[in-house]
């Protein structure tokens, strides 16, 4: 799975490094359209194709992301088993976790709360309407405090 | 009762007496007053002699009282009540006596229908047992009953048969409608990013191509979504409670805010009864109809649609009315068949499975769903409520 990192862009006000996603989806297709999508934001993006990978990452990453977007439908490490894991464990159990699903069913919705997810995003089919999508949560997370960062 | 005339009696020779007994099939004796036998035809001996009787016990001069009274073997079990029953005819306690038994012998299943009916001979009181076989009776009875819970088995069978097949297809819907919205949005995507890649390359021909795509992707993106939701009217269990139709209509007609703007619709909602069902499900109904109402009168500067219901004995008839373009009467039995549309997709929209929704949810209620139309006038889509058993 191509790790898709895109060069960070700086031009946030207060001279803040930009905001820090990590996407996991097993669809390389939905990888690629999103790393476009969120690449015409400014951030840095990291992408992995399996939740394996993403907490192999995670459990050496310094610093950590800022927010981590799961894919709910995933083969061997479903997004709510990873969701589950990194609630799990001290050093990650902060962590905002964004859960991206093609469906917005109610027991999926509940369970993803019930595992302590941040929020619940259901992809948008049509591409203007993802495109707006990424734009308000890219707007929303950039207005966001995380620990450590963005003192003013 | 008819007397007898005495001038019509015939005193035939007792050997043509037998003769005519013995000529009988069936195993006959007559008793007397007291149970003992008078006289047997030859089936009634030949019978006694292959099961095991003895002339002892039923042959003439033998009392068939005290035989059945102390029966053995085979059909002992209905010796008492024949017992019984001779008892209560000779007494004239009861004016017939029939019995029907089982007389299995080892190698055959047999059954008996025994029949005591009593004659009077001067002041003698006598009576005829016959023991008929009724065997062939019994199997054909035997045999149609298996038939009957054969056939029985089988349509319970069958029906189980289909409701799984009708569940799995269900559930394949659901799945592959869920794995198909991928590559639709995939699609939908890249021709996005094409599109903005492109953009100053492109001429206005590329552009109307990329339209085309994107249009067809779109309508294949709400092909899958009409058909995850029939997959979902399928599944979903049903949380059935008593449910105010007249809320729910009400509902429906706002959750069609978007499709009502800038239209001018007359709406009469009736009186609607409150029927037993699924309050979500039958909202779904309501839209996907009162939808196509909207849909189908777009072309009328004032729309009509009205909602009532009739009360049948045993129903509720609620009715969607509408003063639209309404469909050609021809067609009516593809109406609730999943992606016919009786109507150019270039005068309206609309993927064809909004009635099938409609048609499943109210049968899944146990109700049932009609369409009338007056083509150029409207159309009438009436549902048919059970009434719940208890009212």
């Amino acid at each position: 799975m191509p790790d898709l990192t895109f060069p960070e862009a700086r031009h946030v006000p207060g001279g803040d490094a930009p905001l820090q996603v990590l996407l996991v989806d097993d669809d390389p297709t939905d990888l690629e359209l999103a790393a476009i999508v969120f690449g015409e934001h400014d951030l840095t993006l990291r992408t992995f194709g399996t939740g394996a990978a993403a907490l192999t990452h995670l459990h050496a990453a310094d610093p950590l992301p800022d927010v981590v977007v799961l894919d709910v439908n995933m083969p061997h490490l479903s997004g709510f088993e990873v969701l589950s894991a990194i609630r799990s464990e001290q050093r990650l159990r902060h962590l905002p976790v964004v859960m991206l699903s093609t469906s917005g069913e109610d027991r999926d919705v509940s369970r993803a709360y019930d595992l302590l997810a941040s929020s619940y995003l259901v992809k948008e089919q049509d591409f203007l309407a993802f495109e707006q999508q990424v734009q308000g949560f890219v707007q929303f997370w950039n207005t966001c405090l995380f620990p450590g960062r963005r003192t003013g | 009762m008819t007397p007898r005339r005495p001038s019509a009696r015939i005193d035939l020779p007792a050997f043509a007496v037998q003769a005519a007994l013995d000529a009988l099939p069936d195993t006959i004796a007559v008793v007397d007053a007291a149970g003992v036998i008078v006289a047997v035809n030859s089936a009634w001996t030949d019978f006694m002699l292959d099961n095991g009787g003895t002339p002892e016990t039923c042959s003439v001069g033998a009392n068939y009282l005290s035989a059945c009274d102390r029966a053995q073997g085979a059909c002992a079990d209905e010796g008492p009540p024949v017992a019984r029953g001779l008892r209560a005819v000779l007494s004239g306690e009861q004016a017939s006596f029939s019995l029907e038994y089982p007389c299995h012998s080892p190698t055959e299943q047999r059954w008996y229908r025994v029949q005591i009916r009593p004659f009077a001979s001067g002041p003698h009181r006598y009576a005829t047992v016959l023991h008929e076989n009724v065997t062939q009776d019994r199997l054909t009875e035997i045999r149609s009953s298996d038939l009957d819970a054969e056939v029985a088995q089988s349509v319970r069978q069958q029906t189980a048969g289909l409701r799984h097949e009708n569940e799995e297809l269900d559930a394949f819907i659901g799945a592959v409608s869920h794995d198909l919205r991928a590559p639709v949005r995939h699609l939908s995507g890249f021709l996005g990013v094409l599109r903005k890649r492109a953009a100053e390359r492109l001429n206005d021909e590329d552009r109307r191509l990329l339209d085309v795509m994107d249009a067809s992707a779109t309508r294949l993106d709400h092909m899958i979504n009409e058909l995850l939701g029939l997959s979902r009217a399928s599944q979903t269990a049903l949380r059935v409670q008593p449910v105010n139709l007249a809320q729910v209509v009400l509902r429906a007609w706002a959750n069609l805010a978007p499709e009502t703007q800038g239209r001018e619709i007359e709406w009469v909602a009736g009186d609607l009864p409150v029927v037993e069902g699924d309050p979500d499900l039958l909202r779904l109904a309501f839209e996907n109809l009162l939808s196509n109402a909207i849909k189908y009168t777009a072309g009328r500067e004032t729309a009509h649609i009205e909602v009532g219901a009739r009360e049948d004995e045993d129903s509720w008839v609620v009715f969607v009315q509408d003063d639209g373009v309404g469909f050609d009467p021809r067609y009516t039995h593809r109406l609730f068949g999943p992606f016919q549309r009786l109507h150019h997709e270039k005068d309206f929209q609309g993927v064809g499975l909004g009635l099938v929704n409609v048609k499943r949810i109210i049968e899944r209620h146990g109700g049932e769903v009609w369409a009338e139309s007056h083509p150029g006038d409207g159309a009438t889509f009436s549902l048919r409520f059970p009434k719940p058993l208890s009212s």
